[in-house]
C-alpha cells in the first residue's frame, strides 16, 4: 500500500525526499496519510482535488481487490 | 498582414504561444480573444484558451514568412492525420450540448476559418481538411524536441506500467502510440478488470495522474488517453446503442429523458451520436461530478 502511493505520488512532486506516508489500521479501515513538501500540496490535489481524488480511486481499487477501504489524507 | 490561432491553458499562455509561431513580440502584432477556456473536471471539459494573433507588418522572419504564405493558421501539430479511431475519447473538448461538434467529413466547410477557431478549442477535432498544414516550429530544434518526447514519453510509460504493476497487475504491459499531441497509452493485462474499475472509473483516474505525470516530464502540451484492450472503443458502442435507445424513448414519450452521470468524455460520445438526429435535442445538466445528459424530444 505504502509502495503504492510512493509509486503514484513521487513523479508528481518537485521535492520527493520530502515526501512521508503513514499507514494505519482505524476500525477496520486502513487509513493513510499523505504529507509533501508545502509547494508541492497543490501538485498533489490538483485542480477541483482532481488529482487527489485520482489517486484515491487508484489506491481504493488497488485494495478493494484485497479487502478494506482505504482513506488517503494528505496532511498540511 | 499575418495572422494565427493558439491555444494555452490560459489567455496569456495562449498569446506567448502565438507570439513564438510568429517570431514576433507583442507590441507588434493586435490580439483578439477567441476563447477564455475553462478548467473543466478530470481531464475533461476543459476548455484551452485560445486567441487570434494579427500582425500588420511584413516580418523579414523565415517562419513569420512562411505562416504568412498559409493562409490557414497551423496547428501546433502540423499534418496530423485528419481521422483517428479514438477520438471522441480521447478529447477534452467542451461536453456542453453539441456547440462543437467535429464535422461530417464528408462535407468539407467552404468557409473553414470560423470553424476552424471552434476546433482550436477542442484538441481533439480534426483541423478542417482543405489543405495539409505544414510546420510551423522551427525546423532546427526538431530534432532535440523529438528526442526530449520519445524520453518524456518512455518515462511516462514507465510510470503507468509501475503504477498499475504496484496496484496488482503485475503482468500488465504498456504500449503507446503518439498522434500529433495526442498521447494513447494501452495496458494489456490478465487483470483488465482490476485496471477499468466500476465504469472505467479507475482507468480514468489513471488517465488523469498520467497526463499530469506525461506533462511534468514533456515540454509540449500532451492530451493522454490510457486505454485497457479496446474496453474504450467498446464502451462508445455501448453508449451510442444507449443514447439511440433513450433518444427513441424521448420521442415516443414526448418526454425529456436524463441520463445516469457520466464523465464528459462520455457525454461528448452521446451528445456526438444524437446530433445527427433531427428529433432530438441533447445537452447536459448538473454540476461534476453528477452532470449529466438529457435528452428531449425536439420541438
Amino acid at each position: 500500500m505504502k509502495k503504492l502511493i510512493e509509486t503514484i505520488v513521487k513523479p508528481l512532486v518537485d521535492h520527493p525526499d520530502e515526501l512521508r506516508i503513514g499507514v494505519e489500521e482505524r476500525q477496520g479501515r486502513l487509513v493513510c496519510s499523505l504529507s509533501v513538501h508545502p509547494e508541492d500540496m497543490g501538485k498533489v490535489i490538483g485542480k477541483q482535488g482532481r488529482v487527489a481524488t485520482a489517486i484515491r480511486t487508484v489506491v481504493n481499487s488497488a485494495e478493494s481487490a484485497g479487502r478494506k477501504r482505504v482513506r488517503v489524507d494528505i496532511m498540511d | 498582414m499575418i495572422q494565427t490561432v493558439a491555444t494555452g491553458t490560459t489567455v496569456d499562455e495562449a498569446v506567448s504561444n502565438a507570439l513564438a509561431k510568429l517570431g514576433l513580440t507583442r507590441d507588434q502584432v493586435k490580439i483578439e480573444i477567441i476563447d477564455e477556456g475553462k478548467k473543466g473536471f478530470l481531464g475533461f471539459g476543459a476548455r484551452e484558451a485560445s486567441v487570434r494573433v494579427t500582425a500588420e507588418v511584413v516580418s523579414t522572419e523565415p517562419e513569420a514568412a512562411s505562416v504568412a504564405a498559409k493562409v490557414e493558421p497551423a496547428e501546433e501539430a502540423p499534418g496530423e492525420p485528419m481521422a483517428k479511431p479514438l477520438e471522441p475519447i480521447t478529447s477534452e473538448g467542451p461536453a456542453s450540448a453539441g456547440t462543437v461538434q467535429p464535422e461530417d467529413p464528408a462535407e468539407p466547410d467552404p468557409v473553414p476559418f470560423d470553424k476552424n477557431e471552434d476546433e482550436e478549442k477542442g484538441p481533439a477535432v480534426p483541423v478542417v481538411p482543405v489543405e495539409p498544414l505544414e510546420p510551423v516550429r522551427p525546423e532546427e530544434s526538431g530534432e532535440e524536441q523529438e528526442r526530449d518526447l520519445d524520453e518524456a514519453i518512455g518515462m511516462t510509460a514507465g510510470y503507468l506500467k509501475s503504477v498499475v504493476r504496484e496496484m496488482g497487475a503485475e503482468d500488465a504491459e504498456v504500449f503507446h502510440a503518439l498522434d500529433g499531441k495526442n498521447l494513447e497509452f494501452r495496458l494489456e493485462s490478465e487483470k483488465a478488470a482490476l485496471l477499468i474499475g466500476k465504469r472505467g472509473q479507475t482507468l480514468n483516474a489513471l488517465q488523469q495522474l498520467v497526463q499530469v505525470v506525461a506533462n511534468n516530464y514533456a515540454k509540449q502540451f500532451l492530451v493522454v488517453s490510457v486505454d485497457v484492450g479496446d474496453y474504450r472503443a467498446k464502451r462508445a458502442e455501448t453508449l451510442k446503442m444507449l443514447a439511440e435507445r433513450k433518444a427513441d424513448q424521448a420521442v415516443r414519450t414526448g418526454a425529456r429523458v436524463a441520463l445516469e452521470p457520466m464523465p464528459s468524455s462520455e457525454r461528448k460520445i452521446i451528445h456526438h451520436a444524437l446530433s445527427e438526429r433531427f428529433d432530438v435535442d441533447t445537452h447536459s445538466e448538473g454540476k461534476e461530478p453528477h452532470r449529466h445528459l438529457v435528452i428531449e424530444p425536439h420541438k
